[in-house]
């Protein structure tokens, strides 16, 4: 890890922000009714329950990268080699410019449905993607500074729950526990979208100063997500009932429409812009993290890796044209997390406990 | 640098081009309150009520109505759209009329499109007209500068008081959910007046019965928890007196749910005497027989007002939503089976308080 100067590193707390601001990104405003499909009002359970899978998830990303001092693309490398590991890298490199482009293409069809239906696709991007390219330019410490920001933007949106907790219904919460274990295990995986992308920390690790030590501000990251997510749900419940969840596509973002300030009637408007507060940082450290892999794998500049990105995701996010592509996409890259998270994190754990083991043996 | 100024000079003059026309106030025109008519088997009069700002300080507005035909209600405004010299934008849309006739057929395809409209705010007020919309929103009254602002602050206020709170959420609610039905208020114009007749009960999206105006207090207490309202007792021959609610919350019990059930409904008042001539109030065992009176009478009139009711099959209550979120296993389709003849008792308990400042 001695590779990388100090003035380049970051603090270690600041993964704590990192992972918070990954994990929070689009899927909050519109989440509620996917989990409660299948879990129905004990869904809260569900996203505690998934929450918490993931402190495991980030002992063992941060298990196997401090064993060998890197990164994800090192361990692929030290593991299987040049050729199988470079492929290996490349597929997750693909995954995580796909987590960029459903956030980004997820954010431009809200604002295209809520606030300016006549904006084409493509300008919004242009303009999104130049602003991103303006601030992963300046390294890893303008993006976590980024996503401090964002995080203390954001942070008083949690007071506007109260305006649907004055009109709520707290019998809808009730009775506890009525669903089997299987349906909420159901709505488990289907939280997993809502968590992933904290598993970037694979890429920018070693670029945290004493990594050991930022090791328990990314699980009170995952806290926090945890926290937020909770309440999102359980006030998103009280306010709906279950039936008309399912009617709702943006249940957090239609809740906004209750709130009634005096100098503000309509207060979505303002959500949805101070929302790009979150989105930014999520798509810069995605783009950060994918030209510095590429830039590893390829020895090419990181610079121009994130140009012809840029181009890549650009594309991609025109391509994608209606509703029903944009769930598809949030849908497979749901289903993409969660086999990565829960299958190939620990295959990759478990195979590395054998090869030392294996290697200790031949030098002992 | 050069490069820099470059891309962000470009960026300036060639993608403001791109950007979606600005709605500037004095150029759109602004709809405040649609009203729905029944015209024929699959069409709908649309009407919509704009308040046109007039030049000058202090000058009310005038109010113009556009009237369109047609299947769907979005095309309607299209054909409205081609007698109004602007642009019409509903974001400052505040409330929605049906007439009863409308209701009586349903009305969720009316208020879909209202739902789907991400323009259109969740407190938007609806309400069912006992006669044409039309003539209601055209009409000018003393009491109030637009239709739509008398409409706004008359519905506001009588939903603290006297009729049961809705809004187009509200009303999303009760419909989506199961276990429950919507209500409206039922409004009705008189001469230079608009006023609230009662309530509109409705089962699914259509329109089953409906409440008096005392008989709609009676189902907002037996709702919702609220701190305003009189009613008015009759306590002996020609000796009558009024006790206005400080603050009323209702309870429910449930018995046996999944065989046989039985509710209990338990409505505890405190109130005060805002009116008792020809009583004297203070002397102690008299408030205890004013409040017997009370409890006596309203009890009487409840059972009236669920009798109803279950005779409709409509549920504005939300007892079987209630019953659910009590019973593991909740069969709502076996509720929605013996809902009419469930036995419902309800309790009343008022409690007096003080009665003014005179002795």
């Amino acid at each position: 890890m001695s590779q990388i100067s100090e003035n380049k590193q970051i603090s270690p707390y600041m993964v704590f922000y990192m992972i918070t601001t990954m994990q929070v990104g689009v899927g909050i405003l519109g989440f509620e009714r996917y989990i409660a499909k299948s879990a129905g009002h004990d869904a809260w359970i569900a996203v505690v329950l998934g929450g918490l899978s993931f402190n495991i998830i980030i002992w063992m990303i941060y298990r196997i990268l401090l064993k060998e001092k890197t990164d994800i693309i090192g361990v692929h490398r030290s593991l299987f080699g040049r050729w199988i590991g470079g492929l290996l890298s490349v597929l997750l490199l693909l995954y995580f410019s796909s987590i960029v482009i459903t956030i980004l293409r997820t954010y431009i069809e809200v604002i295209q449905i809520w606030v300016f239906p006549q904006l084409g696709t493509e300008v919004i991007a242009i303009i999104f993607l130049f602003l991103a390219y303006s601030y992963v330019i300046g390294g890893i410490r303008v993006v976590a500074g980024l996503a401090v920001l964002g995080f203390f933007i954001t942070i008083p949106l949690f007071l506007l729950k109260y305006y649907a907790l004055k009109s709520g219904h707290y019998s809808n919460l009730l009775p506890f526990f009525e669903h089997s274990i299987t349906e909420i295990l159901a709505a488990t995986k289907g939280v997993t979208l809502n968590y992933v992308g904290f598993e970037l920390i694979l890429i920018y690790l070693p670029f945290l100063k004493q990594p050991e030590k930022s090791q328990k501000w990314a699980h009170y990251g995952n806290f926090f997500t945890i926290f937020t997510y909770l309440i999102t749900i359980v006030v998103s419940f009280v306010y709906y009932n279950q039936e008309q969840l399912q009617h709702t596509i943006w249940a957090t973002l239609t809740l906004w429409k209750i709130v009634d300030l005096p100098f503000a009637q309509r207060f979505e408007y303002a959500g949805i812009a101070l929302w790009l507060f979150v989105i930014l940082p999520n798509v810069c450290i995605g783009l950060w993290s994918v030209s510095r892999g590429l830039h590893r794998l390829f020895k090419i500049k990181q610079k121009s890796a994130l140009r012809a990105l840029l181009l890549v995701v650009f594309t991609a996010c025109i391509l994608v044209i209606d509703r029903q592509q944009i769930d598809m996409m949030n849908n497979t890259v749901s289903k993409v997390g969660f086999y990565i998270l829960y299958l190939y994190i620990p295959f990759l754990f478990v195979t590395q406990l054998i090869f030392t083991k294996v290697r200790k043996t031949k030098n002992g | 640098m050069v490069k820099k100024y470059v891309v962000i000079i470009l960026s300036i003059t060639l993608l403001t081009g791109c950007f979606p026309s600005k709605k500037i106030l004095e150029d759109i025109q602004l709809i405040t309150a649609v009203g729905y008519d029944y015209h024929s088997k699959n069409k709908v009069k649309l009407n919509a009520m704009a308040a046109i700002p007039q030049r000058g300080e202090d000058v009310p507005p005038i109010t113009e109505v556009f009237t369109g035909i047609t299947h769907t209600s979005k095309m309607a405004r299209a054909l409205e759209q081609a007698e109004s010299p602007k642009p019409f934008q509903i974001g400052r849309l505040e409330v929605a009329l049906y007439d009863k006739k409308l209701a009586e057929k349903g009305i969720y395809k009316l208020i879909d499109t209202l739902q789907r409209d991400s323009a259109v705010g969740r407190d938007l007020y609806l309400a069912v007209v006992q006669g044409s919309t039309k003539t209601l929103l055209e009409k000018k009254y003393p009491l109030s500068e637009t239709p739509s602002k008398y409409l706004f602050q008359l519905l506001k206020q009588n939903m603290k008081s006297n009729i049961p709170a809705t809004n187009l959420h509200r009303f999303l609610y009760t419909y989506y959910g199961k276990g429950m039905d919507p209500n409206l208020p039922l409004l009705e114009e008189t001469d230079d007046r608009i006023k609230v007749k009662g309530t509109a009960i409705l089962k699914g999206d259509k329109m089953v019965g409906q409440l008096s105006l005392r008989e709609s207090f009676m189902l907002k207490l037996m709702t919702e928890s609220f701190e305003q309202g009189l009613y008015e007792v009759k306590f002996s021959k020609d000796r009558f007196f009024t006790i206005q609610n400080i603050s009323s919350k209702p309870k429910y019990r449930f018995k046996n749910v999944k065989q046989s059930p039985e509710i209990e409904i338990e409505i505890n008042i405190q109130g005060l005497v805002s009116e008792a001539a020809k009583i004297p109030v203070s002397k102690p065992p008299l408030v205890e027989q004013l409040e017997k009176a009370t409890e006596e009478d309203m009890h009487k009139k409840l059972h009236k007002v669920v009798a109803k009711l279950q005779k409709w099959n409509a549920d504005p209550i939300g007892l079987g939503d209630l019953a659910r979120s009590r019973t593991r296993g909740f069969d709502i389709k076996q509720w929605e089976r013996q809902y009419p003849t469930i036995p419902i008792d309800v309790k009343v308990k008022v409690d007096i308080v003080q009665a003014g400042i005179t002795e």
